[in-house]
């Protein structure tokens, strides 16, 4: 039996296609921005990954990217809410 | 490899590594970069050591971040403040990706607030330095809401070239260095027609422009300055609007400019247009950089003015442009230049506290710097018009 793949197992590996490395023990909560890693190419990577999951465009002027999208898990329950939001 | 590399502020030695450094982004011809270099950050009315702070990776020069002088006046009665304007953001490919800019920005921003400065703004910022500001603690102080006034012709021609740069052939062709640096493009008359390779040409041959209004290559700085003082300020946030400002200002290597004045001494009005003499790549577009007028007919006749150069590609931006005139930008032909952009909130101000603040606390004499009706936004501002 298959398991559909989650938001969260779909960005893990789309980061990891993007040369970004989480730790293996704690991939959910390392903070995203601090380390540098995710460069402005690889957040707009991420904004059109987003965009694709939510069928609408993010105008990412309107967040606290550093708050909002700190971590895996804050961008999953990101994803998450709007994607209930459009039913 | 960032790890390796060594943050360090600019100095005379760095000159020439900035300027083919730079073939990135200014201008494919170091000799130019360099006299825009000395240009924005040694001739500048404010300048004094440059702010440039660069990463260097076994003694070579590998990416970079400028902070060009600038001073603001806001409140009434205006004090004037100095905020760096984040600029020129440069790092070579091989450094991409790799958490440089971060390293850089890091250390400029602890420096600038060593020196006393409380905030960074940054006026013109692609997509992609926009999303990196963002990350690194920027926000958003008011989209410029670009728009842009094509001519037929040259939008089919805009057309047919968006066409072949799908084409994977010709996009490599087109990108490859030696089509770049020697500009085969740009002389190309199959590329760009005469009117997009010498965009004010035909405004050149008019001269008068009718309605009081007359076209001159040179700028008015002392006559400019006098109107802008004349027609007052309501407090916002704007940049100083000296004299030596503007003639340093309109002395830019990379922009040619043409201005429309109304009236002889004093001005009445000016509107000034802009267009980039050597770039990365060649673009036919022209800009409306500033407009001033005691009234609003006359800002209208110069608006008119403008469209009536039959540019290839008009643009300004239309949330700089007093809320008062704004319809006649769509009377004249202009409309939303990338809404797909817009959409996205871009192409927008950022402003960022040097100091550990909440962000509504961000604020100048009683206005909050994330509001934009706290400013008065001009493309004059940004130096990249």
């Amino acid at each position: 039996m298959t398991h559909p793949v989650s938001v969260r197992d779909e960005l893990l590996r789309f980061l990891a296609q993007q040369g970004i490395e989480l730790p293996c023990e704690s991939p959910d909560a390392t903070p995203l921005f601090e380390t540098g890693q995710l460069d402005s190419q690889a957040l707009f990577n991420l904004v059109l990954w987003a965009e694709e999951r939510i069928g609408e465009p993010i105008d990412p002027t309107a967040l606290d990217l550093t708050r909002d999208w700190a971590t895996v898990s804050d961008i999953v329950r990101f994803v998450g809410a709007r994607d209930r939001r459009r039913g | 490899m960032s790890g390796t590399c060594e943050i360090v502020r600019f100095g005379p030695e760095h000159r020439e590594a900035v300027a083919e450094l730079q073939t990135l982004l200014w201008s494919p011809d170091p000799i130019l970069n360099l006299r825009y270099l000395d240009w924005k950050y040694v001739q500048n009315p404010w300048a004094e050591q440059p702010r440039i702070y660069l990463a260097v990776h076994g003694g070579t020069v590998v990416g970079m971040r400028g902070f060009c002088e600038s001073r603001w006046e806001v409140g009434s009665p205006a004090r004037v403040v100095a905020i760096p304007l984040a600029d020129d953001l440069a790092i070579r490919a091989e450094e991409r990706n790799s958490g440089l800019v971060t390293q850089i920005m890091r250390a400029a921003f602890a420096d600038l607030a060593d020196s006393g400065s409380d905030f960074v703004l940054s006026l013109s910022a692609s997509l992609l330095t926009l999303l990196g500001s963002l990350s690194l603690g920027f926000r958003s102080a008011g989209a410029y809401d670009p728009v842009v006034r094509r001519e037929p012709s040259a939008l089919r021609r805009l057309r047919l070239r968006e066409q072949l740069a799908r084409s994977p052939r010709v996009r490599r062709w087109a990108r490859s260095p030696l089509i770049v640096r020697s500009q085969v493009l740009f002389r190309s008359p199959l590329a760009f027609s005469a009117a997009e390779r010498q965009p004010f040409r035909r405004l050149d041959s008019a001269r008068i422009a009718g309605d009081d209004l007359t076209i001159a290559r040179e700028p008015r700085p002392v006559a400019m300055a006098e109107l802008v003082s004349a027609l007052g300020h309501d407090g916002r946030l704007r940049h100083v609007r000296s004299p030596e400002y503007l003639a340093w200002r309109f002395a830019n290597p990379l922009r040619e400019y043409r201005f429309l004045y109304s009236g002889g001494e004093p001005l009445d009005g000016y509107l000034v247009l802009g267009s980039r003499v050597a770039g990365a790549y060649p673009s036919p577009r022209v800009s409306i950089v500033d407009l001033e007028a005691r009234d609003a007919r006359t800002r209208r006749a110069l608006l008119a003015a403008a469209a009536e150069g039959h540019f290839a590609d008009l643009f300004a931006w239309s949330a700089t442009i007093a809320p008062s005139d704004r319809p006649a930008l769509g009377e004249l032909g202009f409309e939303p230049a990338d809404p797909t952009r817009a959409a996205r909130g871009g192409p927008c101000a950022l402003v960022r506290s040097l100091a550990a603040r909440r962000p509504e606390e961000w604020m100048l004499e009683s206005r909050s710097l994330l509001d934009p009706a706290s400013w008065d936004l001009r493309m004059l501002y940004s130096i990249g018009d």
